[in-house]
């Protein structure tokens, strides 16, 4: 609990009351001349004295009411996160000594045998001997010591699979797959000196069968098509050179184990050097996307780590290795025959959106130009940045389809007539602006125009006409309420439909759109000078 | 300062660090070239492959701990051995990232590593 | 073909140099080749396989060396005839390991000598072909794999 100066001001003005007042009395008493108006004044100094103190008894009493009330609720808040937590919880200190709170599923987790308490290392060996427990160890040591960030440790945590026996009721064991997560306490009332960790622990088991069965099948059908569409994704020079560096690096690998020497140590030198090669190429494959390269060579890799173990490597242990650079040789040399085939079906179809894309801004100009004329406006409109869709076709013929209705709606409703806009010292030629851009998590799209802006008296109006309210309702509904209507199907600012607008379909029908690929609408205005509608819509997750 | 074997990796890391607005005033093929530069340019962040020809990123990075304690280092590797990356850590690296990684992995991996310092 | 396959190959002229030669022969680190120029020796013995593999094994070395082998076996005459003999008695030799391992299914012709290149051995394009260095008294052999 953090003191603030506002929760106890009437503490201390208590405090500085009582204080002026005792002040006030001893001078009154002192020993100097006292003078008849400070005499006359000590009855009310004591008076005011004892207010003062009832007044901070009072202040000290409620305060440790409040707190303890405070303290009892964070109890029962704890209680219950600890009752329904779907994990194993509980805290840790410096010297892994397991905290007397968990939450309920620990004991489901480890079973009714085991005892969850004292040295988290101990109990971790007990449940999973196989598991290394100096390598846990010094984990959680350097995520203690607070120095490396926690969250780029992650991905090292050595307890993200730790097989377990669990001793069931009828005296069985079963095998269990737990997920164990640290998490350095950071609170800042905790002594750097003493810290301590939460261990919440998942139970992953179904996770791990699931994904074994996943990747059985995955591995037989998959990967061959996973290769020929990675193949097409990358970029024809960047494959091109891939393949030939490849190449080089493979007849660099072969030369390196046709190189004199049969001994041991000319093996482990070999096998360095090939170590680092295919270290390399696996490297390279990441990061083109070529997944089946990618296992390939991780696979290679991981090869050469086990004739590594050898005490004495011979050139039979090395044997795998060659068979497997035949294997990826042959696998490179087919793919980089049928690439070509591959990719020329692949850029046809390219082909075909870019050309959809590349029209969309020719397109939106005709849509508004034709509303323009039919309103009797002048209109301008530039489009850009809707070539980041190449790779998404459907969702740039989506996102072309909500363009088009927020256009017209910019024509219809938010562009002046040119008299207006000449009147107003504006171009009779109006701009609308359609830009897309891809940011980090999602697209956006805007649809600006230098028209009226929103008239949100016309809007109130016209909702209140629509629902039925008089003057008095209509006059309560703020800007939100209001932007809340634009949207709604039926609603419109036009007395009249034309073909470009006035239905009242146009504005929700992107708010549709747009909440049916996970992303939102904004509208921002200001009157007479501009309306701009942005739709974002998220990313879908990459593959 | 990126440092890593492969030239397609490297050429990625630039990529992101400078979205970032960081200079990155070296790229490194392998602990010797990281070395030598490390000691003429001091860099702020330093992002470090593991398995690397001629030094390795381990024997590196306790080098470069010697000459500018104050770095921060990235390791930036495939590594699967748990026990390798570790020790990169507890030898002075404040993070760790596994290839393959997307570039809004790397972003976020160098905001976290760099978050209680003013960006330079 | 798996490694153990080919293994057993190996195993074969490791075994007889065990049993043959008084200094044990050692493996080096096997590699590819491209076609067999540069990697046949004077004298070679060639067997040939069909069955679920199909190709040649081939055993080739320098003169030198089968000059020493020959030696061993008591007071032989280093001529071209005694030498290819030998030559095709090592691969017979390590063939028969060879059939032990395989069975039935591995059908092995009898092997071919020759002294120079063999005219009858074709390999596949590219770098198809193990070649396993077989170093013995500072010397080299080579056994070549060539199935498919």
């Amino acid at each position: 609990m953090r003191i603030t100066i506002k929760k106890y001001y009437g503490l201390i003005a208590a405090t500085v009351l009582l204080l002026v007042c005792t002040l006030g009395l001893v001078a009154s008493r002192g020993a100097f001349e006292p003078s008849i108006v400070l005499r006359g004044y000590a009855p009310l100094a004591v008076f005011l004295i004892v207010i003062a103190l009832v007044a901070l008894i009072a202040q000290l009493l409620t305060h440790t009411l409040r707190v303890e009330a405070s303290l009892a609720s964070n109890n029962a808040e704890i209680n219950h996160i600890l009752a329904s937590a779907n994990e194993g919880l509980f805290l840790i200190n410096k010297d892994f000594e397991i905290g007397r709170q968990k939450s309920a599923r620990v004991k489901e987790i480890f079973g009714d045998g085991v005892d969850v308490s004292g040295n988290f290392f101990h109990l971790l060996h007990h449940v999973s001997p196989q598991t290394e427990i100096k390598l846990a160890r010094e984990y959680v040591e350097l995520l203690m010591a607070g120095r490396v960030k926690q969250q780029l440790m992650r991905d090292i945590n050595p307890m993200q699979e730790v097989p377990i026996e669990v001793t069931q009721p009828n005296g069985g064991t079963v095998q269990k797959f737990l997920h164990i997560d640290f998490t350095r306490d950071e609170s800042e009332h905790i002594d750097p000196k003493q810290p301590r960790a939460l261990v919440s622990i998942t139970d992953i088991t179904r996770e791990i069968q699931l994904r074994g069965e996943l990747e059985q099948t995955k591995e037989q059908q998959q990967e061959r098509l996973d290769l020929l569409l990675s193949v097409v994704n990358v970029n024809a020079d960047e494959l091109d050179a891939f393949f030939n560096e490849t190449k080089e690096n493979l007849v660099e690998i072969n030369s390196v184990l046709a190189q004199e020497g049969a001994e041991h140590q000319d093996n482990v030198e070999k096998l360095a050097s090939i170590a680092t090669m295919v270290h390399r190429l696996k490297g390279d494959a990441s990061a083109l996307g070529l997944d089946f390269f990618e296992s390939a060579f991780d696979h290679f890799e991981e090869s050469v780590s086990l004739v590594k173990r050898n005490m004495y490597i011979d050139g039979r242990d090395m044997m795998a290795l060659t068979v497997q650079l035949k294997e990826i040789i042959n696998e490179v040399e087919m793919v980089k025959t049928i690439t070509p085939q591959l990719r020329s079906v692949g850029t046809s179809q390219l082909k075909a959106v870019e050309t959809e894309i590349s029209s969309i801004p020719d397109r939106l100009l005709q849509v508004a130009q034709r509303a323009a004329e039919n309103a009797g406006k002048h209109v301008d409109l530039s489009c850009t940045g809707f070539e980041v869709l190449a790779d998404r076709p459907e969702l740039a013929r989506k996102m072309d389809a909500m363009a088009i209705q927020l256009v017209r709606n910019a024509v219809v409703h938010g562009i002046e007539a040119p008299v207006d806009r000449l009147d107003q010292n504006k171009s009779p030629l109006a701009m609308i602006r359609v830009n897309l851009a891809k940011e980090e998590a999602r697209y956006k799209m805007s649809v600006l125009d230098d028209g009226r802006g929103l008239d949100f008296d016309r809007i109130r109006a016209k909702v209140a006409a629509q629902l039925g309210m008089d003057e008095k309702q209509a006059e309560k509904l703020d800007r939100g309420k209001l932007l809340h209507y634009i949207f709604q199907p039926g609603f419109t600012s036009l007395d009249e439909a034309t073909v470009d607008g006035g239905r009242g379909v146009g504005l929700s029908l992107v708010r549709d759109e747009a909440n049916n690929l996970g992303g939102r609408i904004a509208v921002k205005s200001s009157p007479g000078k501009y309306c701009q509608f942005a739709v974002t819509i998220p990313l879908a997750k990459e593959s | 300062m990126v440092v890593d074997d492969s030239q397609v990796i490297c050429r990625q890391i630039e990529a992101v660090l400078s979205k970032q607005d960081f200079d990155v005033v070296s790229t490194a093929a392998d602990g010797v070239l990281a070395l030598r530069d490390f000691r003429m340019l001091k860099p702020d962040l330093v992002t470090m492959d593991l398995t690397m020809p001629r030094l390795d990123g381990i024997q590196t990075i306790k080098q470069m701990m010697i000459i500018h304690p104050g770095v921060r280092i990235l390791v930036v590797s495939a590594v699967k051995d748990k026990a390798t990356a570790l020790r990169a850590l507890r030898l002075g690296a404040y993070g760790f990232l596994c290839k393959p990684f997307t570039r809004f992995e790397l972003a976020e991996a160098v905001d976290v590593l760099i978050s209680d310092l003013g960006k330079t | 073909m798996k490694e153990e396959e080919i293994n057993v190959f190996v195993n074969g002229v490791v075994h007889y140099f065990e049993t043959m030669a008084v200094v044990p022969a050692e493996v080096s680190s096997p590699y590819l080749i491209d076609g067999l120029t540069g990697s046949i020796m004077e004298y070679t013995g060639v067997i040939g396989i069909t069955g679920e593999y199909q190709g040649n094994v081939l055993f080739t070395a320098p003169v030198e060396m089968m000059a020493k082998l020959l030696a061993l076996y008591d007071n032989q005459e280093a001529s071209v005839g005694a030498l290819l003999d030998l030559v095709g008695e090592i691969a017979n030799t390590f063939s028969g390991n060879v059939r032990e391992e395989f069975g039935a299914d591995f059908q092995i012709s009898p092997p071919l000598v020759a002294h120079g290149s063999p005219k009858e051995v074709r390999t596949a394009e590219g770098l198809q072909t193990y070649c396993i260095p077989i170093l013995w008294l500072g010397m080299r052999a080579n056994l070549i794999v060539a199935l498919r």
